[in-house]
């Protein structure tokens, strides 16, 4: 029997770049406004 | 419960619940950001729906709930690409108004195992939801999701 791995998968279709979204999704500037006044911490 | 196979897509729309629903009944509208085809019914419980393009009616069904502007389903027949033997499924659209903006919920079920519909609906509705939402938020639908081809079928 596999194992039962939980995660959910979802899709959107955006009218911008790859390049804008990208710029969005890990930037803080664009966070801060979409995810509830959320900062993004990463490094490349 | 059951274990049947379904596919449901939540989207959050900056609009109204009456203009959410008014857009899912609307020929005009649905022609926009369904790529061509218009939803076409008399909308009221046991009217024939169809999704209508160039002259022909692709999928074909009856309304089966219309509670405007909550709650609005339909039976979804294709009626193209070797679909047709498939028995109906069932779409149903929840509409939900949460701080100023349409929780819209789409299920689509009423699949049999091994559907060959249900990964076609599963492609389809992320393209044509988002497409609505930025209808009704821009004015501005999307492009369709396929290329070419497909739309000269």
């Amino acid at each position: 029997m596999p194992e039962f791995k939980p995660r959910t998968v979802y899709v959107t279709y955006i009218a911008a770049t790859p390049e804008k979204v990208w710029q969005a999704l890990t930037s803080s500037e664009f966070t801060r406004k979409y995810f509830w006044d959320r900062d993004i911490e990463l490094e490349p | 419960m059951s274990d049947k196979p379904k596919f449901v897509y939540v989207i959050y729309i900056a609009s109204t619940p009456d203009n959410v629903f008014k857009a899912l009944t609307d020929p005009g509208q649905s022609a926009r950001y369904w790529f061509g085809y218009e939803v076409t019914s008399e909308w009221k419980v046991g009217a024939e729906f169809a999704l209508v393009k160039d002259g022909r009616r692709w999928d074909t069904g009856k309304v089966l709930e219309y509670d405007p502007p909550r709650r609005l389903s339909y039976s979804f027949h294709p009626e193209h690409d070797g679909l047709e033997s498939e028995k109906p499924s069932r779409v149903v659209f929840d509409l939900e108004e949460i701080n100023g903006q349409v929780k819209l919920t789409m299920t689509h079920d009423g699949f049999e195992e091994g559907s060959q519909v249900l990964p076609k609906v599963q492609a389809g509705w992320p393209s044509i939801l988002s497409s609505l939402k930025s209808l009704l938020e821009t004015g501005k639908e999307l492009p369709p999701f396929w290329r070419g081809d497909y739309d000269k079928k």
